[in-house]
């Protein structure tokens, strides 16, 4: 699975990485990541193996230096390059976020791969 | 009374053609000539030519330049169609109850791959252009 990779290249670049919610107790820096959306790439015979999918990366930390670090680490390691998803990735989107217990840096990319 | 249009099928003699995204069918035509005379009260008027013809058509694939498997016979067959010249057989098979098959003799005339930006990467594909000649058979 797709979620699976995008965990291990997190882990690779050294950050903790977390589907969907941060675990109560996760130690900070962190990321939570989630899917936005798949696009199908249908043909009039079959579907595709290959997928495009939008996934949100949300950076937390606990000083806003540490979050602008992660997150510029982050879309240089995955911005326009095949380097840990076959197909490419391709950044969509950055944004800072209001969060009361966070710095919070939204990221979005446009994931290429192959496979579910 | 309608029908969906997904699934439409390119065939190439007894193979369908894989991975096509877009078809836009041939015209089928019979053309006119004018026969406007002095006589036609103001209008325009035409007769038949007897001439029917098949126009020019194109179809969208997913295209991977370096694929060579012959099941998949994109784009290694129709390139080779394009590169001899050759008239073969293609259908065009319409997912209709009951299938409703054109079948025509045509060249490959194009090949012709889609743009590629890198500023919204997107399926890599490219456009086959086909002239066909001759009749057309409805099965």
């Amino acid at each position: 699975m797709i979620e699976e990779t995008i965990k291990s290249s997190l882990n690779t670049l050294g950050y903790a990485a977390y589907p969907n919610k941060k675990v109560q107790d996760a130690a900070l820096p962190c990321v939570v990541y989630k899917r936005i959306s798949r696009i199908p790439n249908r043909t009039q015979n079959a579907t595709d193996t290959l997928r495009k999918s939008r996934f949100q990366f949300d950076v937390l930390a606990s000083t806003y230096s540490e979050m602008k670090i992660m997150s510029e680490a982050i879309i240089t390691a995955f911005d326009a390059t095949k380097t840990y998803f076959t197909e490419g990735s391709f950044l969509l989107n950055d944004f800072d976020v209001v969060d009361e217990v966070f710095y919070r840096h939204v990221i979005e990319f446009f994931i290429f791969y192959k496979g579910s | 009374m309608a029908v969906s249009n997904y699934g439409i099928k390119l065939i190439r003699e007894t193979s369908t053609v894989a991975d096509v995204v877009r078809i836009d069918p041939p015209e089928i035509t019979h053309e006119t000539k004018e026969s406007t005379s002095h006589g036609s009260g103001g209008w325009k008027e035409k007769t038949p030519g007897k001439l029917k013809g098949i126009e020019e058509f194109s179809v969208v694939i997913n295209w991977e330049p370096n694929k060579t498997d012959p099941i998949e016979i994109v784009p290694g067959e129709i390139q080779a169609d394009l590169l001899s010249n050759n008239i073969i057989l293609y259908k065009i098979r319409f997912n209709t109850s009951p299938l409703v098959t054109w079948e025509f003799y045509t060249r490959v005339i194009g090949i012709s791959p889609e743009e590629m930006d890198s500023q919204s990467p997107e399926t890599m594909q490219a456009t086959i252009t086909f002239s066909p000649t001759g009749d057309l058979t409805i099965n």
